[in-house]
């Protein structure tokens, strides 16, 4: 375990804390609402269309087509591509993907689930086809699926920060405004308020959080951090103000385990072992949650 | 007396196609006490939606009041409002006023007086830091009023508000909203599947069958010739004790 800490103080490490912890703390935040909504396989869903986005920019036919584009940005070498076009392109799937989602009338004749599943399910299945065109396509695909924290640059990590900061800030403003249409938006728009506009806004900060985040931590990560930490939270406590607090602390406090013992001797790869902290601090609440019921009884 | 609503002839429900409700001729004056009435798939809800502004009528008019735009205190269906979220009664009822307090800023202490008073008028001011999702059905249906109070509205709404309640409960909500009527002199529109429900606290009543509305005073409306004819079927209207009784009967050949 020293050696772990020995770690954390090298560069790349902290960088890959930085990371993850600003992953950790935004999606814990809004997975309390995408619990609360029930709308967590939008989450998934969000996640696998932008990772889709992000994937077409490595297929050849697409790639032929943005690279010329991306010169013109500045991105002339194939590493700033591949640091920024994904990434743009995530952020466009992501907002095809809200507008659809947020539609109210979406599922009025087929069960909304339903169409959110083939959502997924259709992201997941082509995401895979497009990188397996692509020489280093399996590379890519498991970055994609895990993400890769550990090659985080400085470039993501401020990405993150400022995408991070608007959504956080879009997030205090409107809270109230959010709570109402998510908890009751019929009442919410006999009192004036355009409900699908609020809604549109909302999905919107989720997709631009889950789009710059898959980049960073992969989608299963993302995924996680959007339930595990939320449902613990939920679990414990009954008043909205400290499950959001619960919630981003234990994200938090799941990522620092992991990136402690990924890094440690035992060499796990980081966001599976993120993912397991996450489990461990449910099943922890849970266990405590169960022996606290049967001292009361 | 002013109108607060009325309705000319509208055809009412979602494009040329499907009409549910035909002609509708309906006036909602300032301090009215309306019972709408109607069986389950009748258009209670088309009705409530275009009275909310919340849907346009096909054709014909609906007008809202002359002056600025209707405050709505509108309670809907208890099962529909979600008990996952954990917020406690009293911010329930703050979001009565959260039109008012205006984007970005957070309620003051004024509103947090009001949202108070509300809760205390429907007796659950002691269940301010409760859960909402911890309280009775009853007691779920009283935040939902304060809520609507805490709006100082125009017109409050109450959609199906004893919906699967105990008869005690019933009694007590029909009582709650006769009260609020009678002492605010709010303008109160309660929609029923059940005639019964409304026979004792609206003035007028409105009953929606066939496709047509059916309004007029309840000492009109409520007669044994009038309901049997409009329902098709036996039904007998008695008074007990000074209280409206409904009977049904045999179905007429």
């Amino acid at each position: 375990m020293n050696q772990a800490f020995s770690l954390l103080h090298q560069g790349f490490v902290q960088d890959a804390l930085k990371a993850a912890l600003l992953v950790a703390v935004l999606s814990s935040f809004l997975g309390v609402f995408v619990v609360l909504k029930r709308i967590v396989f939008v989450g998934a869903a969000l996640a696998e269309v932008s990772a889709l986005g992000a994937a077409l920019a490595f297929f050849p036919p697409v790639a032929g087509f943005l690279l010329p584009l991306a010169a013109r940005f500045g991105a002339t070498t194939p590493e700033a591509y591949e640091h920024s076009v994904p990434i743009v392109m995530a952020f466009l799937f992501m907002l095809l993907a809200v507008a659809f989602f947020s539609q109210q009338g979406l599922g009025r004749h087929l069960p909304r689930e339903a169409i959110i599943g083939g959502a997924f399910a259709g992201a997941s299945g082509l995401t895979a086809l497009v990188l397996s065109t692509n020489a280093s396509g399996s590379e890519h695909a498991a970055d994609a699926l895990n993400g890769n924290i550990l090659g985080v640059l400085p470039l993501d990590i401020t990405l993150l920060a400022i995408a991070g900061a608007v959504v956080a800030v879009v997030q205090i403003l409107f809270f109230k405004e959010f709570v109402l249409v998510s908890f009751d938006p019929e009442v919410a728009r006999t009192l004036g308020y355009r409900s699908s506009r609020w809604e549109l806004l909302w999905y919107l900060t989720l997709g631009v959080m889950i789009a710059i985040s898959i980049h960073v931590a992969g989608t299963v990560l993302v995924f996680a951090y959007l339930v595990l930490p939320p449902v613990t939270a939920l679990m414990i406590s009954r008043r909205m103000s400290m499950v959001l607090l619960l919630s981003v602390l234990f994200g938090a406090i799941a990522t620092f385990a992991g990136v402690l013992i990924s890094v440690s001797p035992a060499n796990l790869p980081m966001s599976p072992t993120i993912v397991a902290c996450s489990v461990a601090i449910l099943l922890l609440a849970w266990a405590a949650k169960s022996v606290a019921g049967l001292r009361k009884a | 007396m002013s109108a607060l609503i009325e309705f000319q002839n509208a055809q009412l429900g979602y494009g040329w196609r499907s009409i549910i409700l035909h002609d509708v001729n309906l006036t909602i004056n300032r301090g009215d006490f309306l019972g709408i009435v109607g069986p389950n798939g009748s258009g209670k809800t088309t009705l409530l939606k275009t009275l909310l502004a919340l849907l346009k009528p096909v054709s014909g008019t609906v007008r809202f009041g002359d002056g600025p735009p209707l405050r709505y205190g509108y309670v809907p269906q208890r099962d529909t409002v979600d008990t996952l979220f954990p917020i406690p009664v009293e911010e329930i009822v703050l979001m009565g006023r959260y039109k008012r307090v205006g984007l970005i800023k957070r309620p003051a202490k004024a509103d947090r007086e009001i949202a108070l008073r509300s809760m205390e008028q429907v007796g659950i001011g002691h269940l301010a830091r409760a859960s909402y999702r911890d309280l009775s059905g009853g007691q779920k249906q009283r935040a939902l009023i304060a809520r609507a109070l805490a709006t100082e509205p125009d017109v409050l709404v109450l959609d199906e508000p004893t919906n699967g309640m105990d008869l005690v409960s019933e009694h007590a909500l029909i009582e709650l909203a006769s009260t609020l009527h009678e002492k605010n002199r709010l303008t109160v529109i309660l929609v029923s599947h059940l005639l019964a429900n409304v026979a004792n606290c609206a003035q007028r009543i409105a009953i929606i069958a066939n496709g047509a509305l059916d309004v007029g005073p309840r000492e009109e409306l409520l007669t044994t010739e009038h309901l049997s004819r409009l329902y098709a079927m036996e039904v007998k209207v008695m008074d007990i004790d000074g209280r409206c009784a409904i009977i049904t009967g045999s179905k007429h050949p």
